[in-house]
C-alpha cells in the first residue's frame, strides 16, 4: 500500500495539474483576504460601528469555499484523467488489487487537498493581515478554529472529487458537471425547496453543507463578536446576509454541516471505489 | 501465491458485450521457454482475451490464470507479468523517466531500474522528454520499457509491431527470442502471421472469438499444400494421364493447368510418357499467410480474405473455396 501511495504522489508531482490548480487557490485566498477586508463592505461596516471586528475570519471562510472547488476538480482528475489518457491500464497492471490502487489515490489526493487547504489558510490570512491588520482576526483560537474547519472542508471536497471522478470516468463530463452543479443546479434546487415550503432542506444539499463546515464556524463567531463589541441586538437576517458570501447557513451548526458533507464524500468515494473494482478496462 | 511456473492457462473463456460474443469458449495454454503467437484477424477477440488474462476485463464465464492464479490474486503483478497493450496510454505532460519512476514506485523497484529499461529499449536519449512529443514507435518502446520494469517472468504483447519501423520490428524479434530463451514466457498477438513467422514457436489462431488452431508452427508449416502450374501442348490429354495416375487437375483462367499435391518432376515424367510437350512449369506452395487466411476466413462474410488478400489464382473456383470451408470447422479436415 505504501508503494502505491508513493506511486500516486509521484504521478501527481510529475505533471503540472497540482500547481495549475494551486495558483487560483493562492490568488483567490490572498485576494479575498486583502480586498475583502480592506476595500469591501466589511470595512465599511467596521467604520460605521467604530470598532474592530474579526472580518478576516469571514474572508478566510469565503476563500475556503471558493478554493474547495479547485480541490474537488483536482480530486476528480485522479481517476478520470487516467481513463482519458488510458494510463489506467498500466496503473491496474502495476498495482493490485484495484481497490488498493483507488485507496492509494484517495490518500495521496486527500493529502495534496490538505496542502491546498494550508495554502488557502495561510494566504487568506496574509491577505487579511494586509487589509485589516492583526485586529481583523479576533481571538487566535477563533482564527485556528476557522482554519481547521477550512482544512477539513478542503480534504473532504478532494475525497468527494476523487470518488466522483471514479464514478463518472469521463474527465470532461466530471469537470463540467461539478462546475454546473456547484454554480447552477444547487441554487435552482435550493430555490425549488424554498418555494415548496421546505426552507431548511437546501442546507442539506452538498455545496451548502460543504460550505457550512467553515462558514458555520466563522459567521457565529463574527456575530458573537459584533454583539459583544457593540452591545446591540443583531437580527438573524445579518447571519443570512453574511452566509451569502461566506457559505453555510443558519439552519445547521458547523458540525452538523460537517457530518452531512462527510456523508456525501463517503458515498461518492465508496461508489467510485466499488465501481473501479469492477469496471472493464477495454 | 502463484506457482512460479510461467505458464498461462485459459480455460473455457467467454465474454459477451451485450449481444456481441467477443470470445466464445476459448481454451489454450502457453508454455514457458517459448514464444507463442496469438493470431487472428482484427476483431476476432485477441485484445479482449489478453485483457481478460490481465484482469482488466471480467470474463462472462471461464477463467484465465498466470502461474496458476488469476491476475487479481498476484500480489505484485508487475513482477510476474509485464504487458504491452494496444492503446496503452501515457500522460502527455510526463517525461519518460518520470513515467517509469512513478510505476516503478508502485512495484517497489529501485529508481535506477527506470534508466536501465530505457537503455534496454533504446530510449535513453529521450528520458527527459515529455511523452506527448513521442512518435508511435517511441510510445511502443516506452510501453515495453514499462512492462519490463518489474523484470517479469511472463511478457504479453498486443500487436507490438504497430508503429515500429522495420528496424524496430527486427530488434523486437531478437529481443523476444532471447527473452524466451532464458526460460521465460512470451505471448504475442498479431493479425499478420507473416510478421510473426520468424518470431514464434507455437501459434494459437482464433477466428470470431473461437480457437481454430493451437499447436506448433512447424506442424502448421508441414501441412502446407503444394501444387504445380503447367502449360501443356495438349492439356486435355495431360488431364487424362494425370487422372490415370490418380491425380486431379483443373484449368486456370489463363489456360494453364493446376495440379495439386504434387511436384513438377512427377508431372514432367507423366507428360513425357504420354508424349505431351510442356512449355512451362511452376511449383507453388501455399505460404503460411494463405493458410492463415483460410483458417480465419468467414470472420466477415465468407471469401473476403481469399479474394482480397491471397493470390487470386487460389481463389479461383475449386480448391480455394473448399479449403475455406474446411478451415472453419477445424484445422485437420481441409488439409
Amino acid at each position: 500500500m505504501g508503494a502505491l501511495v508513493k506511486a500516486e504522489f509521484r504521478k501527481i508531482f510529475t505533471i503540472n495539474l497540482w500547481w495549475a490548480l494551486l495558483v487560483p487557490v493562492v490568488v483567490l485566498s490572498f485576494g479575498a483576504g486583502w480586498f475583502g477586508t480592506y476595500f469591501g463592505s466589511l470595512d465599511q461596516l467596521r467604520a460605521d460601528l467604530g470598532t474592530t471586528l474579526p472580518v478576516g475570519l469571514l474572508t478566510v471562510s469565503m476563500s475556503t469555499n471558493f478554493s474547495t472547488l479547485f480541490a474537488a476538480l483536482f480530486g476528480a482528475m485522479a481517476v478520470a484523467a487516467e481513463h482519458r489518457n488510458r494510463s489506467i491500464t498500466t496503473t491496474f497492471l502495476t498495482g493490485s488489487p484495484r481497490g488498493a490502487v483507488i485507496g492509494a489515490k484517495l490518500i495521496a489526493y486527500a493529502s495534496v487537498g490538505l496542502g491546498y487547504g494550508v495554502a488557502n489558510f495561510l494566504f487568506g490570512s496574509l491577505g487579511g493581515l494586509l487589509g485589516s491588520g492583526i485586529d481583523g482576526f479576533g481571538d487566535p483560537l477563533d482564527w485556528l478554529a476557522v482554519g481547521g474547519a477550512g482544512l477539513l472542508a478542503m480534504v473532504l471536497w478532494t475525497v468527494l472529487g476523487v470518488g466522483f471522478g471514479a464514478l463518472v470516468v469521463n474527465s470532461v463530463a466530471a469537470i463540467t458537471s461539478l462546475l454546473v452543479y456547484r454554480f447552477v443546479i444547487e441554487s435552482i434546487l435550493a430555490s425549488v425547496f424554498v418555494r415548496a415550503g421546505l426552507t431548511s432542506a437546501g442546507a442539506y444539499l452538498p455545496a451548502a453543507a460543504g460550505g457550512g463546515i467553515v462558514g458555520n464556524v466563522a459567521v457565529p463567531i463574527f456575530i458573537q463578536d459584533l454583539k459583544q463589541s457593540t452591545g446591540r441586538y443583531v437580527p438573524p437576517e445579518a447571519s443570512d446576509a453574511l452566509n451569502v458570501f461566506t457559505g453555510g447557513s443558519v439552519v445547521h451548526t458547523w458540525w452538523v454541516s460537517l457530518l452531512i458533507f462527510t456523508g456525501y464524500a463517503a458515498v461518492f468515494a465508496a461508489g467510485g471505489w466499488l465501481l473501479s473494482r469492477q469496471r472493464d478496462i477495454t | 501465491m502463484h506457482d512460479g511456473s510461467g505458464r498461462i492457462a485459459v480455460g473455457g473463456l467467454s465474454k459477451s458485450f451485450g449481444p456481441i460474443n467477443a470470445v466464445t469458449d476459448l481454451s489454450f495454454t502457453v508454455e514457458p521457454g517459448s514464444v507463442t503467437g496469438f493470431l487472428g484477424p482484427n476483431g476476432s477477440g485477441k485484445t479482449t482475451t489478453l485483457r481478460m488474462l490481465l484482469g482488466l476485463i471480467t470474463p462472462s464465464s471461464g477463467a484465465a490464470v498466470i502461474n496458476g492464479v488469476p491476475f487479481a490474486q498476484l500480489s505484485n503483478p508487475a513482477t510476474v507479468v509485464g504487458a504491452v497493450l494496444e492503446s496503452q496510454g501515457f500522460h502527455p505532460g510526463r517525461t519518460a523517466r518520470n513515467h517509469l519512476r512513478s510505476y516503478g514506485a508502485a512495484m517497489n523497484v529501485p529508481d535506477e531500474r527506470a534508466d536501465q529499461v530505457l537503455e534496454l529499449v533504446g530510449l535513453s536519449g529521450a528520458a527527459t522528454r515529455r511523452t506527448g512529443g513521442f512518435s508511435l514507435g517511441m510510445h511502443q518502446r516506452l510501453a515495453l520499457a514499462t512492462a519490463l520494469l518489474g523484470d517479469p517472468q511472463v511478457l504479453i504483447l498486443d500487436e507490438p509491431s504497430n508503429g515500429l519501423d522495420p528496424e524496430g520490428i527486427a530488434w523486437l524479434r531478437g529481443f523476444l527470442r532471447s527473452f524466451a530463451a532464458t526460460g521465460r514466457t512470451v505471448l504475442i498477438s498479431s493479425h499478420l502471421l507473416r510478421e510473426m513467422e520468424h518470431t514464434v514457436d507455437r501459434v494459437v489462431i482464433i477466428s470470431r472469438g473461437r480457437c481454430v488452431y493451437d499447436g506448433d508452427l512447424e506442424q502448421l508449416r508441414s501441412a502446407q499444400r503444394s501444387r504445380v502450374l503447367v502449360e501443356a501442348s495438349d492439356p486435355g490429354k495431360l488431364v487424362e494421364s494425370l487422372r490415370q495416375a490418380g491425380m486431379d487437375a483443373h484449368y486456370l483462367q489463363d489456360g494453364r493447368l493446376a495440379v495439386p499435391d504434387t511436384d513438377s518432376r512427377t508431372v514432367a515424367d507423366l507428360a513425357l510418357q504420354a508424349g505431351i510437350a510442356l512449355y512451362g512449369m511452376q511449383d507453388e506452395r501455399i505460404d503460411l499467410e494463405q493458410l492463415f487466411f483460410q483458417l480465419t476466413s468467414g470472420q466477415y462474410t465468407g471469401g473476403q480474405y481469399a479474394q482480397g488478400g491471397a493470390d487470386p489464382r487460389w481463389a479461383a473456383p475449386g480448391a480455394g473455396r473448399q479449403d475455406q470451408q474446411g478451415g472453419n470447422s477445424g484445422f485437420g479436415g481441409g488439409f
